[in-house]
């Protein structure tokens, strides 16, 4: 079996330590994206026992594929604001509160921005 | 290894990073790029989308519905297997060709990816990550799947679980952040600014509520955890 790294920390007063070792137990506990292949092995394990389903949407690569083609898609990686997962997420961190209107207009200047970009 | 050419690999045989390879064709062979990237979408999909649904759920599962969380984490793996085809050049397979490996490390890519999207969410905007490849993933690459949990890790997860919930979702979020390469969860101004408008709060109040977290995890730890092994 192979030695894992020792996290052991001398002294929780030090908070890069304690941060280090918060980091790794939110990866040995599923709290963050599993990114080594320890952590996607004790993910896949994870997955086994709970035997998630899978969305419809999902099921078919074509609607992936297609989702692909629309300009919110194409966007994504320059225009973060713009899609509508974003806004979902945006939304729960926000706990449902609105958009302050300066944040908004922001919002529509990226977007009016990142069209014109792509349209060169 | 393959191979371009008119046909492309057989994408129901192809390895991982055959379709990868095959994908970032899709400029010259767009033909078998996409149908590398459909095998690649079947073959991992119901993985990445039960991942984005258990890391959704952990950092917002007090506040959404299971229905709402179910949706987020559809479009997150969505937009995880859009990126993958966009950046499929990027990719680079470290060391063996073991399949259960290969397996590992395109996933733990797919992690990375699924992370900066989720980081962009929350910013709204690009993380200084964004750029990551797998071979910036740090290296752990020694799995047995009969490693039982590090028992502390599992302590102090249970004490993240057990946070009032403004502190433990800041928690979270400073840990998505965490950057490896400086061993610090510290984030810029801007992004603190970003992060703390994101979760509606201050940054201040930001700080203040990170502070007083690591305080109470600090002494949990100290009650709970010490005297667990390592190993």
């Amino acid at each position: 079996m192979a030695k894992q790294k020792d996290i052991k920390i001398t002294s929780l007063a030090d908070e890069a330590k304690l941060e280090r070792l918060l980091l790794d137990a939110c990866r040995a506990t599923g709290k963050l994206f599993a990114r080594t292949e320890r952590e996607v092995a004790s993910e896949e394990q994870r997955q086994e026992n709970m035997q998630l389903d899978l969305p419809e949407a999902l099921r078919d690569s074509e609607s992936t594929w297609r989702r692909m083609q629309e300009p919110r898609a194409v966007a994504l990686s320059t225009l973060p604001v713009d899609a509508e997962t974003c806004d979902n997420l945006a939304r729960a961190a926000r706990q449902g509160k609105a958009i302050p209107q300066d944040v908004e207009d922001q919002m529509h200047r990226d977007r009016e921005k990142a069209e014109q970009e792509r349209k060169r | 290894m393959v191979v371009s050419g008119s046909e492309g690999p057989n994408s129901d045989d192809a390895s991982d990073e055959d379709l990868l390879i095959q994908m970032s064709l899709q400029k010259s062979e767009p033909d078998s790029a996409k149908a590398a990237w459909k095998s690649f979408h079947d073959r991992h999909m119901r993985y990445i989308h039960g991942h984005c649904w258990g890391v959704l759920y952990e950092h917002l599962g007090g506040r959404y519905s299971r229905k709402a969380l179910w949706g987020m984490a559809a479009d997150l793996a969505a937009d995880v297997m859009i990126r993958v085809y966009q950046k499929a050049e990027t990719f680079q397979l470290r060391g063996s060709r073991d399949p259960d490996q290969m397996r590992w490390q395109v996933r733990g890519w797919l992690g990375t990816i699924a992370r900066n999207i989720v980081c962009d969410w929350l910013t709204g905007r690009g993380h200084e990550s964004g750029s990551q490849s797998v071979e910036d993933i740090p290296q752990d690459t020694v799995v047995d799947y009969q490693d039982p949990p590090n028992p502390r890790l599992v302590c102090v997860g249970k004490i993240l679980d057990g946070l009032p919930e403004k502190e433990r979702m800041v928690v979270l979020a400073y840990m998505d952040h965490y950057d490896t390469r400086k061993g610090s969860g510290r984030i810029s101004n801007e992004e603190s600014k970003q992060l703390a408008e994101a979760l509606g709060m201050t940054t201040a109040s930001l700080r203040q509520v990170k502070r007083r977290a690591l305080q109470r995890i600090r002494e949990e730890i100290e009650s709970k955890c010490n005297g667990l092994d390592t190993e």
